[in-house]
């Protein structure tokens, strides 16, 4: 019983803190809820039943010494799922809930998501002001127009953290400022992202100022970067200034 | 909350390892009230005499019959278990467990809307869904009788009928005494805090074998990085083994798996995305670990051999014929 009411306590109590949109989409935040307030209800009500009755599990059949073994296999896994569950809200008590960081952001395959590898709505994108323009805009446009060189010098404003360059990067001296997006839980988070040119126009480098994982605003232009016969399209920012981080950290 | 300054992969670990059990509890949760209210309204005479005698059509229905109980594959285990108890047979409830998650309407419908311009993929999933849960029922019905398929707990339980039996006399009749004959009745066993208590002791049973398949998930994700994966695309064969291994590995949900599958569409061909939606919701990490609540290793073991064998010939095909 305490570990049905414990874990209806967790996700209720992930809701009151804004804490669940870290590891499931916004689309199951309803049915989460409901079934922990029922986790929490069935388990309350199941307590005069389990403080009456503490034969409730024994067969009680006529005893047999065939029910011996279920018993004591019975007993052992009650040990070790009890430990189990101990482990498990440590975890959650000891560990502050935290999004996944850049780490795993630099080691999934970038840009792929069904948020922007399907095509349907590039075209009314690529009639506005670019300054609107989010980041899984900007990342369908790099997946679905042929001719990247049209954005040369169109000013960008995006939001998200930087994360260390993955294979797809021009320049391993680079970094990633993105977000990841979830269809279903983080388990299948993909990451989101632009590159920024690490060097300043003095010489310097962003990354002297930021770090990975800080979340960030970034202002700035496109510059054409060739890599083979392929023209890929790298941020030269004029500002990235720090922000706090988002009650909801992934792209909608 | 204390404060740990973990290194960032296995921060994510855990995140991932939580995101798995916060997704899925809640489809549990819903899984062992289904399969109560199952035990509570249906009596188990009328599903057995639902099935057709032939074994092909028993076994093809029994897939069939998630149309009539939509669960995520993480809720399907307990109604699973109450057919069992309700008087099918371990095949019959194989073929069910099997279907149940991809021939529902959530599934088909956002199937359908993920994808649309790829009917081969659409048709592919739901008859393939069919097939892969009806043959191997039928195969499992043809298993030596003497093999041992159930947990001795949950064998034990068949054998001395339904939990609620409040006295010995009770279990030796013929009626199925977990089924109420009023919609009053209903509501007093709903609000009693024996039904609660029951729900709680499934729902703790099904939770211990959901929380080992969601970390041995997570940590897979950390150590077998997807690239790794991905770097197997290049022969048709093995782009299909890529996609099963991600289904497996990344344990998502059959309700929206259409759409991480749909992220793939430029890199995958339509038969290595089609073995990606055929296996996940059959078999993946934490189903294998929440079935060992009702079933014995082995016969977990031969359906996963069963269903993986049965998906890389139906790809095959797929890919055989020009797709």
């Amino acid at each position: 019983m305490l570990i049905s009411f414990g874990l209806g306590s967790y996700l209720v109590i992930l809701f009151l803190v804004n804490k669940i949109s870290y590891y499931i989409s916004p689309s199951y935040f309803g049915f989460n809820l409901v079934m922990g307030i029922l986790l929490i209800a069935f388990s309350l009500n199941s307590f005069r039943h389990f403080s009456h009755d503490g034969n409730h599990h024994e067969d009680d059949h006529g005893a047999g010494h065939e029910h011996e073994g279920i018993k004591k296999i019975s007993q052992a896994s009650t040990l070790a799922s009890t430990s189990v569950y101990i482990i498990l809200f440590l975890s959650i008590i000891l560990i502050p809930a935290r999004p996944l960081s850049s780490a795993t952001a630099s080691s999934r395959s970038l840009n792929i998501a069904a948020l922007v590898t399907t095509g349907a709505d590039v075209n009314p994108l690529l009639q506005r002001d670019t300054k609107t323009l989010k980041l899984s805009d900007w990342v369908k446009i790099f997946n679905f127009t042929p001719d990247l060189a049209s954005y040369v010098g169109k000013p960008v404003i995006i939001t998200g953290f930087i994360f260390p360059s993955p294979e797809a990067a021009t320049d391993k001296n680079n970094f990633f400022v993105g977000k990841f997006v979830i269809t279903c839980c983080a388990v299948d988070a993909a990451p989101l992202g632009i590159e920024i040119k690490n060097t300043k126009s003095d010489s310097t480098s962003w990354l002297a100022e930021f770090k990975y994982d800080d979340w960030v605003k970034v202002e700035g232009v496109w510059e054409l970067v060739n890599v083979g016969t392929e023209h890929k399209l790298v941020l030269v920012a004029s500002n990235i200034s720090a922000i706090s981080r988002p009650e909801n950290p992934y792209e909608q | 909350m204390i404060l740990f300054n973990l290194d960032p992969r296995i921060s994510d670990t855990i995140t991932i390892f939580l995101a798995i059990v916060i997704e899925a509890a809640p489809f549990v949760l819903l899984g062992v009230l289904v399969s109560r209210l199952l035990g509570m309204l249906v009596k188990g005479e009328w599903l057995v005499r639902a099935l057709p005698k032939s074994p092909l059509l028993a076994h093809a229905v029994a897939a069939l019959l998630g149309l009539a109980f939509p669960v995520c594959e993480c809720g399907n285990v307990p109604v699973t278990r109450r057919l069992l108890i309700k008087g099918f047979s371990v095949s019959q409830a194989i073929s069910f467990y099997l279907g149940a998650p991809i021939l529902n309407f959530v599934v088909i419908i956002s199937t359908i809307s993920a994808f649309g311009n790829f009917p081969i993929i659409i048709a592919g999933r739901i008859l393939g869904g069919l097939f892969i849960a009806t043959v191997v029922g039928l195969l499992i019905n043809y298993l030596p009788r003497g093999w041992k398929l159930l947990r001795a707990d949950v064998a034990a339980e068949l054998e001395s009928g339904p939990q609620d039996c409040a006295d010995e006399d009770c279990c030796e009749c013929e009626h199925d005494h977990e089924h109420v004959n009023s919609a009053r009745e209903l509501l007093q066993k709903l609000r009693s805090s024996k039904f609660a208590a029951g729900v709680v002791q499934e729902f703790n049973s099904m939770t211990k074998y959901l929380l080992v398949g969601a970390a041995i998930a997570a940590v897979t994700q950390l150590w077998l990085p997807r690239e790794f994966v991905f770097a197997l695309s290049s022969n048709p064969l093995l782009a299909t083994v890529a996609m099963m291994t991600l289904a497996l590995i990344i344990s998502v949900c059959s309700t929206v798996d259409a759409f991480v599958a749909l992220a793939y569409v430029g890199r995958f061909s339509p038969a290595a995305l089609l073995g990606f939606l055929l296996y996940g919701p059959m078999i993946d990490i934490k189903a294998i670990a929440m079935l060992h609540s009702v079933f014995k290793p082995r016969l977990v073991w031969l359906l996963v051999l069963l269903v993986t064998g049965l998906t890389l010939i139906i790809t095959s095909l797929i890919t055989a014929l020009g797709f």
